[in-house]
């Protein structure tokens, strides 16, 4: 099972899936403790998301 | 995926993927419609994490510390914890002065809690690097030093109708970073990290990013209650409130200097 196959089983990724080609490339390069870290945290990974939309978020 | 990224390109990429929420949590205060009324308890959250994050870091450093005799990537990273953590040193004291040019007294700071959400972002981080790694708190520190622009914070100033006096946290950091930002990534990719060591500051790096996101959901929600006397009762006034005179006592001397 992909990374991105687990994510969406867990319901980090919502359904319909809102992510871009390249983040779900990116998903699927995260080591199985980064995606275990994901789940059990439950992160919802919402998208379209661009990364410079981070900048600037905190303080 | 390109493997060939450094550690602060994979690190800020995985970052970026997880923090969507976050974002837009980030947004909803940063354009909140009041946000000259939610500035002070935006303040008050920020107090509750600078406080804690220095002697976190430090603790983090002292880790580090004890860890190096067998381990490298631990006596690496400890001159790195400890010169940032004393950059970080007294800064909760500009929070304190911005909430006090606002009439705010440094008593109501203190007679609160923090919010649940600071203390699980900064105790998971004492928890990390004590129990697991020290590495860990590289993911925190990616995340947290994102400061928006100078020039973003003087136009907020004007929206919000905030004097610029009690900006000085924000401007302070806004200009503080870029530099911490840049030798933040410098130190990170010229350390040669494990997998695992790789997972653990990538796991705290999505951990950070789920319990600031909390943080801003908790200003919004302890804002959205000032309205309302009875729920509010421990979160902050203006300094109008007839009810608080103590307040009102102190932004009169304030404003007579």
């Amino acid at each position: 099972m992909t990374n991105v196959e687990q994510l969406l089983q867990a319901g980090i990724i919502p359904s319909p899936n809102p992510l871009t080609p390249e983040q779900l490339e990116a998903l699927n390069a995260l080591t199985s403790v980064e995606v275990d870290a994901l789940i059990s945290i439950h992160i919802k990974l919402v998208g379209p998301f661009k990364p410079i939309d981070f900048v600037g978020t905190c303080f | 995926m390109p493997e060939n990224r450094t550690n602060s390109q994979r690190l800020r990429a995985t970052i970026a993927i997880t923090s969507g929420k976050l974002s837009e949590r980030a947004h909803e205060v940063w354009t909140h419609p009041q946000f000259g009324e939610l500035y002070p308890e935006f303040l008050f959250a920020i107090y509750g994490m600078i406080i804690s994050s220095t002697p976190m870091l430090h603790q983090a450093a002292l880790e580090a510390d004890r860890l190096a005799a067998s381990d490298t990537l631990a006596s690496q990273l400890a001159p790195y914890l400890h010169i940032h953590a004393k950059e970080e040193q007294g800064h909760e004291q500009w929070v304190l002065n911005d909430l006090s040019f606002l009439g705010f007294d440094r008593e109501q700071v203190f007679s609160r809690l923090p919010y649940t959400s600071v203390s699980a972002l900064i105790g998971s981080q004492y928890y990390l690097a004590r129990h697991v790694h020290p590495v860990a708190v590289l993911g925190y520190i990616a995340v947290v030093e994102n400061p928006k622009t100078p020039e973003y914070l003087e136009e907020l100033a004007v929206r919000a109708g905030l004097p610029i006096e009690s900006m000085s946290t924000l401007l302070k950091h806004s200009h503080l970073d870029k530099v911490h930002v840049a030798d933040f990534d410098r130190m990170l990719d010229a350390l040669s990290l494990t997998t695992r060591q790789r997972d653990i500051m990538t796991a705290s790096g999505i951990t950070t990013v789920s319990y600031l996101e909390a943080f801003f959901v908790d200003v919004l929600e302890h804002f959205s209650r000032s309205a309302d006397r009875h729920l509010s009762a421990r979160i902050f006034h203006r300094a109008a409130t007839p009810s608080l005179s103590a307040v009102s006592e102190v932004a009169g001397r304030s404003a007579s200097g």
